[in-house]
């Protein structure tokens, strides 16, 4: 399926198939989501009511990891297999990932506040949250940057390999500086085994946000796609009239 | 859920953040797919091929994807 | 091959050298971060020595993106980019050469300077041999990495905001061990030696990737 797809005009085509049925799928699945973790799952006794934060931080938080690891193992593909459409499939999730990566947070900090006292605390998982969001800033930035598409799509694979490869050293050297900053203990969310009834609701959570993924990705590549041939037909007039 | 216990409206202003950002990003990858779609349905009317004609030099079969 | 490394190295030294501006201004940009702490935070003596070997580390790191920018963009400009494309050597020992030849005229002078600097913010004197390692190790990964941004961002528009949008993020793991390992906690010497070996351990990961990144980044900027 994988090279079947390679052809851009028979991807347009399958993915206009699949999109009828994957975005309707994609809102109810939000819907009964949501409406187990707003409505169903109990509140914690020890948090309250305020641990239903979670069952939008948590998704938006995993998500935004793994659309950046997405869009390297993307890039890897288009330098390897020179598959057409990886790099574009990238391009497609950067703005996808980021916004997950705002959400995870503002969320993180909205949650915070009531459970440390503090909307922001230098803690190892926060702050690399954040130079997450850089790392995707930065990779937009070169996509913007680089006017030609090829070599776009190399400089901005060169960022997002090297980027996920300094992720786990990020992490690692965050973790190290905390410890020797450890402030004040802290509640922490997420310290106990989850029980059953609020894992549920969560999993299902997640696999809103991973539809969501796939849904804004499928409709970003296709623009994508239409917006290369766009760009090929506006240089052929250029051409022709030169 | 209880919807006056404590520290309710952190819950409401997180849900309500990200509800708002979802729907921004959605609404900007639509508008972005329908102009795209409308700038090349523009270009087809006005009936610009579809790429270049290979002339002189024939066109790399590499520049022909839109990769 | 070594042969082609020393020529390039010692080629891009002189005119680091000879053509000016480079080495002295990013020395000068050093001087000036340096007086703006005390200026910033106040000249609390006791609160300066704690901030001195964090604040010498900052300015060092701005110092050194600073000076990226001018890596390739002379070599991209002139063509002599493309002829060392061309050459026998390959980009990537290019790239390498480029970023020893900048850690030479940027990071070393920088990194041997601002230890002794950094007892205008009161630092303990007792931790400059310290420090000076750290910062002589530090500054070549700081130089290989700045080396590759400049690679990825040659030739374009807006590159030197580029570059540090780019750059900053990896030069994390730099700042906060390179801090470490120039003993400003108050950890002891034991957490000072294990940050320096982690330092080491980045940098030669640096050198492996960096050069690679760089060469890859090149050949599709002059395809």
């Amino acid at each position: 399926m994988f090279n079947y797809l390679a052809n851009p005009s028979r991807f347009l085509k399958v993915s206009g198939y699949a999109l009828p049925v994957l975005a309707p799928l994609t809102a109810a699945v939000f819907l009964y989501a949501y409406y187990l973790a707003l409505v169903v799952a109990p509140p914690d006794y020890q948090q309250g009511e305020t641990v239903r934060i979670m069952f939008v931080h948590v998704p938006a938080s995993a998500l935004a990891l793994g659309v950046y690891v997405f869009m390297a193992i993307a890039h890897i593909l288009g330098f390897v297999l020179r598959h057409p459409l990886a790099d574009a499939a990238a391009r497609a999730a950067a703005p996808i990932g980021a916004v997950f990566t705002v959400i995870s947070l503002i969320t993180g900090a909205l949650w915070g506040k009531p459970m440390w006292g503090t909307y922001w605390v230098w803690d190892a998982r926060i702050t690399s949250m954040f130079i997450l969001l850089l790392l995707y800033l930065g990779y937009m930035a070169v996509w913007k940057a680089v006017d030609e598409p090829h070599r776009a799509a190399k400089i901005a694979g060169i960022v997002a390999i090297v980027g996920v490869i300094n992720v786990p050293i990020i992490k690692f050297s965050v973790e190290w500086w905390n410890t020797l900053h450890q402030p004040a203990s802290l509640l922490r969310p997420g310290g106990a085994a989850i029980a059953p009834e609020i894992l549920t609701p969560l999993l299902w959570c997640m696999g809103a946000f991973a539809l969501l993924f796939a849904t804004l990705l499928l409709i970003n590549l296709r623009a994508e796609v239409v917006a290369r041939r766009v760009r090929q037909m506006e240089l052929a007039r250029v051409g022709s009239v030169a | 859920m209880d919807v006056h216990a404590k520290h309710v409206e952190f819950v409401f202003t997180a849900y309500g953040v990200a509800a708002l950002l979802l729907v921004v990003l959605l609404v900007y990858v639509l508008v972005r797919a329908r102009l795209i779609r409308n700038r090349l349905r523009m270009l087809e009317r006005e009936g610009a091929p579809r790429r270049r004609r290979p002339s002189a030099a024939p066109v790399k079969a590499e520049d022909e994807l839109p990769a | 091959m070594t042969g082609a490394l020393a020529a390039l190295i010692a080629r891009d030294v002189r005119l680091a050298l000879r053509a000016g501006g480079g080495v002295g201004a990013a020395l000068g940009f050093f001087l000036v971060v340096v007086v703006f702490f005390p200026l910033a935070i106040g000249p609390d003596q006791a609160f300066l020595r704690r901030i001195a070997p964090g604040a010498m580390w900052i300015a060092l790191l701005l110092s050194v993106l600073l000076s990226a920018d001018r890596i390739y963009t002379a070599d991209f400009e002139d063509g002599s980019l493309e002829v060392m494309a061309l050459g026998a050597a390959p980009l990537e020992v290019v790239a390498l050469a480029k970023a020893l030849a900048h850690w030479l005229t940027a990071g070393l002078p920088l990194a041997v300077l601002a230890p002794p600097l950094g007892l205008m913010l009161n630092l303990d004197i007792t931790l400059l041999p310290g420090m000076i390692a750290a910062m002589l190790i530090g500054s070549l990964a700081l130089s290989l990495l700045a080396a590759m941004g400049a690679a990825i961002t040659v030739g374009l528009r807006k590159g030197g905001l580029l570059i540090s949008l780019l750059i900053l993020p990896l030069y994390i793991p730099l700042l906060i061990f390179g801090v470490s390992a120039s003993g400003a906690q108050v950890g002891g010497a034991s957490l000072a030696s294990s940050a320096m070996a982690i330092l080491g351990a980045i940098v030669l990961l640096a050198v492996v990737v960096a050069p690679l990144a760089a060469a890859a980044a090149l050949r599709a900027h002059l395809r």
